[in-house]
């Protein structure tokens, strides 16, 4: 197993880095780099540091969609490779996650790292295109895998590009069959995913996953953990950072829209720093059979995914909306970020020094917090 | 038929385009909604003028570049029904069928409207 970090950049569809498109900068510097694991997916709506919420609901002024990238490999490699993804994405929102990386056999036995919270999460990443030992489609067998061993959800992203075990995977509408990278993202209780490990090594052919500790605050209403609170600066003084997930589908409702629509718009109005929404391709947030996006049936049963960065004062005193709107639906996860940093134009925030998140966590795979 | 207002209809239709991604940009901008106001009001003044050229009495080739061409590209049904589908989708019904029939029952009065001005000054 690997101390990983898992790096996410936030940033816009239309943005350019001299004549070619920063998302395929970027992904070019990942491929590279032959980066362990990333995917690009595109999200539904959002808005950053900008605050102009860009969303697909209205097509005719629909710019700049947010993109998302997520990017996993060694503490070591993400660090060497931060100036280089500075240099292709001039705007946008860098953050750092503490993340478990495990491959092949480390995968069956891997163990979940102590955190802020009692709950964990489980990323499994594969291609579209694979298949599990039993002959189904990976990711439909992963998920199917996970909601048996009692996950509280999973959701799978789909990205458009990608690197997977070093390899540039890649969607091109010229060769659909060449696969695209897929991220399944677990969340629940640590024993039900641990559980899962084995079965999942066993199902897939490479496996490769990240384990996280989380507190899982929320499943359709019930309450399950406090919302934690963390002070803004580390002892050294460096930001700490919080993001809360919501993991629901498209169709699900709150005061009177959508849930990730209305989340978006109250927690904007409320001066968050950011949100953003991908769609994802098939999953579950709730005891539902697994679902995705059905051809004859109007109303999209997709899983949604919806992310929110923020300071923890800001987290805390914002937390009474995403309380409000997930009264019914949706799981809410919270996880602390170490680092952040958002640029647009002249203005920049935060920075890219991991900051100490308490309980500390273990450089070594078995110690629990003293 | 001749090459110029087949020109005429490309050119003012690019134009007509240009136009409707400008005021559903700023109508969009100024009133931030789930209701699509920008498309609503694309599609109502371009009812209203092409009310208003039939009344005035505008007729063959002029018609033509200016109803098919300029006010069918800055008219658009298709962003409508996208926005309605997209609404249904996103499991808001009352909103969707609030934009199926609002916008056709108020765009049937604004055509009538700009004819019924258009005979007046014509």
């Amino acid at each position: 197993m690997t101390e990983a970090l898992k790096l996410w950049v936030y940033f816009g569809d239309s943005q350019l880095t001299g004549a070619e498109l920063t998302s395929d900068a970027l992904m070019d510097v990942l491929a590279r780099r032959r980066v362990a694991v990333s995917a690009l997916c595109r999200g539904i709506e959002g808005f950053g540091l900008g605050r102009r919420i860009h969303t697909e609901r209205f097509p005719d002024i629909s710019t700049d969609l947010p993109l998302v990238a997520c990017v996993v490999d060694s503490r070591e490699r993400i660090e060497t490779l931060l100036d280089e993804v500075d240099g292709v994405v001039a705007d946008g929102l860098v953050t750092l996650e503490h993340a478990r990386l495990a491959r092949g056999d480390q995968v069956a036995d891997a163990e979940f790292p102590p955190a802020p919270g009692r709950a964990a999460k489980l990323t499994i990443y594969c291609d579209r295109l694979e298949r599990a030992a039993t002959g189904r489609s990976a990711y439909r067998e992963a998920v199917e895998v996970l909601r048996r061993r009692g996950a509280a959800g999973a959701t799978a992203l789909l990205g458009v590009d990608g690197t997977y075990h070093g390899r540039r995977r890649r969607a091109t509408f010229v060769s659909p069959g060449r696969g695209a990278p897929l991220m399944i993202i677990a969340v629940g209780s640590r024993a039900p995913l641990a559980a899962a490990l084995p079965e999942l090594s066993e199902a897939l052919e490479r496996p490769l996953v990240t384990l996280e500790g989380i507190a899982q605050l929320k499943h359709d209403g019930v309450q399950l953990e406090q919302l934690p609170k963390a002070s803004d600066l580390d002892p050294r003084g460096l930001a700490v950072w919080q993001t809360i997930r919501v993991y629901t589908r498209q169709s699900a409702q709150a005061g009177g829209r959508a849930l990730y629509t209305e989340l978006t718009r109250r927690l904007r109005e409320a001066g968050a720093a950011g949100v953003t929404t991908i769609r994802g391709h098939w999953g579950f947030s709730s005891d539902e059979p697994p679902h995705g996006d059905k051809f004859a049936r109007f109303t999209s049963h997709a899983p949604t995914y919806t992310t929110y960065v923020d300071r923890p004062s800001k987290v805390a005193e914002v937390w009474p909306v995403v309380d409000e709107l997930t009264a019914e639906h949706g799981i809410v996860t919270s996880l602390f970020v170490p680092a952040y940093r958002e640029r647009r134009g002249e203005r920049a925030g935060g920075g890219l020094r991991l900051a100490e998140i308490t309980p500390p966590l273990p450089r070594t795979s078995s110690p629990g917090p003293s | 038929m001749d090459v110029l207002p087949w020109l005429g209809v490309g050119a003012l239709g690019a134009l007509g385009a240009l136009g409707r991604f400008t005021v559903d940009g700023a109508v969009s901008a100024r009133w931030p909604s789930d209701f699509p106001f920008g498309t609503l009001a694309v599609n109502l003044s371009g009812g209203f003028a092409l009310g208003l050229l039939v009344g005035l009495g505008v007729a063959g080739d002029a018609l033509l570049i200016l109803g098919t061409g300029l006010l069918g590209g800055y008219t658009t049904f298709s962003t409508w029904m996208f926005e309605a589908q997209r609404l249904g989708e996103d499991g808001e019904w009352r909103l969707m069928w609030l934009n199926l029939a609002g916008p056709m029952l108020a765009g049937l009065g604004a055509s009538g409207l700009g004819w019924i001005v258009g005979g007046a000054l014509g």
